[in-house]
């Protein structure tokens, strides 16, 4: 009976991850077969033949190689800046218990409540005031704090225990010492799922470069693939598909990278006094 | 160190949180463009020109930039490649622009938005005569608005149809060129359901719902809008025209796609036998469906036979410009994009959209890359109307969104008659203000 219940908790696992890799599957399998057998009627599992020449499509026309790289110099940028703001953020909303506090932690959960899409215009605006838009201080800096970012570091450090905040105090270390020292490196599993929630999302942002970048010099990867994807003369699936493997690639490593701490973070671990 | 400390930490998490969600007001608004000025009393030292375009015309704004720069040196171009899939993206890009006073000098616009353009922005009318002789100033119709070219039509499509012919030769449901009526179509399409066991005909009604509706309608010989922008599909004849996806439906002829790629994929995946789509689609399917099975864009049938004019989908060349010299440089450099090498740039030979310059129609159609069926796009020679032309340009968006919930609606089986009278109410109500 035990070794059945494992049986199909094990089956239910591999039709998880099989639904779950079959995107990926196709993707790659789009991206590597000739056009005309993207949509050849029923389900060929693999391509006739290979054909990668939409790689060179997507390399090339659609110039990946400098989207990834704008790409990559904004992901660090805004992920960068955003532990420099959250982190301390965290800190005080965490450890530090006054009216002040409790009032912006309310601002922090009412942030958390407010759509992306909803403050996109006063952004645009914001940027172009201080004459950065178009330039990738433009796709950085309206990022730089993330209400998400403060409350998921700050549920972390919730679960450090004030004693040894105290412990570090009586030592002789300040707020910053405490923080660097102490709080940080205990913090560690949740600044790095954050982080990798960060990057995921401004690496595949769409929207915003959409709005604020006019250069091709500046194109993101998700701005480079649109290229194929031309409502008016139809999609070019093949390199669309190579486009997605290329800019998913840096993507899936990191994950794998930083899968432990990820799942560290996210499932919260409790420190005993 | 502490005291002072907290607070520095306090203002941190504050600022944090302005950042992250708050910004500044609104910006100038838009303003009335001024006329071009003879273009030989402009400096262009003195003068930067800003263009705006979607992927599409990228190659042809290359050929114009060259020319413009070899013609005056002097003059700076700064080009805006917006990577946006559709032209509603791209014209919020603009609008957003304009909002923060960076208005364009030359824009692209969908041949559906020239309206919200004229009333919103106030472009200047485009001097047609400085047009190069070889534009086919028939499509200037297509850019007209009250009597005056606002938009230079540069990627021209029309609604067609795309028909499977080996599927048609199997199910022995004829040649797709007999095909001129809807009674044509519903019964090759029974025959080739009736072999494939599942619906064969795909109509999309996501992505050109009001532009598949005005083809249906004036393909037939109806009227789509009146002279001031009101509908005038509500007739008998619009009604029967437009009833075609319920027809479809009924006799489950249709397999209930709504958006238009994948409609194309359908077709070029063999699953449907007939597509009805925009000819700018003709080159890609090409692509997709290499030597898989033969095929062939033919006209849309209509209810009734006949061949009405289509309306012109595609994009066009619009002057934005509010200073009279940018505005002269803006025209100059329509006749520099729509020069016969703009064009082959713009329509060929890995685009197929209809050439809007005779010579460029002539070299594309004499070239290697032409095949049967890039020929019924690059030899596209009949006439042509607006796209839409409704009042009140500001409600486009949502006159489309009422074609769309339509179309929708039929396609899903609604009664056709109440249907399409919901769909004339609400845009007059829209249109009326």
């Amino acid at each position: 009976m035990r070794i059945l219940s494992r049986a199909a908790v094990i089956v239910a696992i591999c039709g998880a991850v099989a639904v779950s890799l079959f995107p990926f599957y196709w993707m790659v399998r789009t991206s590597v077969a000739p056009a005309d057998e993207t949509f050849s009627q029923g389900i060929s599992w693999v391509p006739t033949r290979i054909d990668l020449s939409g790689y060179g499509r997507a390399w090339t026309s659609g110039e990946l190689g400098r989207a990834m790289v704008v790409g990559l110099v904004q992901t660090l940028g805004i992920l960068a800046l955003q532990l420099v703001t959250c982190v301390p953020a965290a800190y005080v909303l965490a450890k530090v218990r006054n009216r002040a506090t409790g009032v912006a932690l309310t601002m922090v959960l009412v942030g958390l409540l407010v759509p992306s899409q909803v403050t996109l215009i006063p952004l645009f605006v914001g940027v172009n005031v201080l004459g950065i838009a178009d330039s990738i201080s433009g796709l950085i800096l309206p990022f730089c704090t993330s209400t998400f970012g403060i409350y998921l570091i700050r549920q972390q450090i919730m679960s450090i225990p004030d004693a040894l905040l105290d412990a570090a105090r009586a030592d002789g270390l300040g707020h910053v010492r405490r923080l660097t020292s102490v709080v940080i490196p205990i913090a560690a599993p949740g600044i790095a799922a954050f982080s990798v929630f960060s990057v995921f999302a401004h690496w595949n942002e769409y929207l915003w470069p959409l709005l604020a970048v006019r250069s091709a010099e500046l194109r993101t990867p998700p701005l480079a693939l649109a290229a194929f994807q031309q409502a008016d003369v139809g999609y070019d699936y093949p390199a669309l598909t190579a486009g997605a493997v290329i800019v998913t690639a840096p993507i899936v490593v990191l994950f794998l990278l930083a899968q432990r701490q990820f799942v560290h973070g996210m499932s919260g671990t409790e420190i005993t006094e | 160190m502490r005291r002072r400390l907290l607070p520095a930490l306090s203002a941190l998490t504050a600022g944090s949180l302005l950042l992250a969600g708050c910004g500044p007001g609104s910006g100038p608004a838009a303003t009335q463009v001024t006329a071009p000025t003879d273009v030989a009393k402009c400096d262009p030292a003195k003068s930067t020109l800003t263009i705006s375009h979607q992927p599409p015309a990228a190659e042809a704004v290359a050929v114009a930039k060259q020319r413009m720069a070899a013609r005056y040196p002097n003059l700076k171009i700064n080009v805006n490649a917006l990577q946006t899939k559709t032209y509603d993206e791209f014209t919020r890009a603009v609008v957003a622009d304009i909002a923060v006073g960076k208005r364009p000098d030359l824009i692209i616009s969908g041949l559906g938005q020239i309206r919200f353009w004229m009333e919103q922005y106030k472009p200047a009318p485009i001097d047609a005569a400085a047009l190069p002789a070889t534009y086919r100033k028939q499509f200037l119709s297509a850019g007209t608005l009250d009597g005056k070219v606002y938009v230079a039509p540069a990627q021209v499509s029309v609604p067609m149809m795309a028909v499977n012919q080996t599927l048609l030769r199997k199910a022995g449901a004829g040649d797709a060129a007999g095909i001129r009526t809807y009674d044509d179509l519903i019964a090759a399409a029974r025959k080739v359901t009736a072999m494939t066991r599942r619906p064969s005909v795909t109509v999309a009604t996501y992505n050109i719902p009001d532009w598949l509706s005005q083809g249906f309608v004036q393909g037939a010989g109806g009227t789509f809008v009146t002279g001031d922008g009101r509908p005038a599909f509500g007739d008998k004849l619009g009604g029967d025209a437009i009833s075609l996806w319920s027809r479809l439906k009924r006799e489950d002829l249709e397999l209930g796609i709504v958006m238009d790629a994948d409609s194309q994929a359908a077709f070029a995946g063999g699953t449907a036998a007939f597509l009805m789509t925009s000819s700018a689609s003709i080159a890609g399917l090409q692509k997709s469906i290499g030597d898989s099975f033969e095929w062939m864009p033919v006209d849309l049938p209509t209810v009734n036979g006949q061949r009405g004019p289509m309306p012109a989908g595609g994009n066009g060349w619009l002057v934005l410009s509010d200073d009279p010299c940018r505005a002269a440089f803006a025209n100059t450099m329509i006749g520099d994009l729509l020069s016969t090498d703009g064009v082959m740039a713009a329509s060929g030979t890995s685009y197929s959209y209809i050439p809007v310059d005779s010579a460029a129609a002539e070299r594309l159609l004499a070239s290697d890359a032409a095949t049967p069926q890039t020929k019924y796009a690059w030899g596209y020679d009949r006439e042509l109307t607006p796209w839409g032309g409704w009042r009140r340009g500001e409600v486009t968006g949502q006159i489309v969104d009422a074609f769309r919930t339509m179309a929708q609606r039929l396609q899903s089986g609604a009664d056709a008659g109440p249907t399409i009278q919901t769909a004339v109410r609400a845009i007059d109500s829209l249109v009326s203000g």
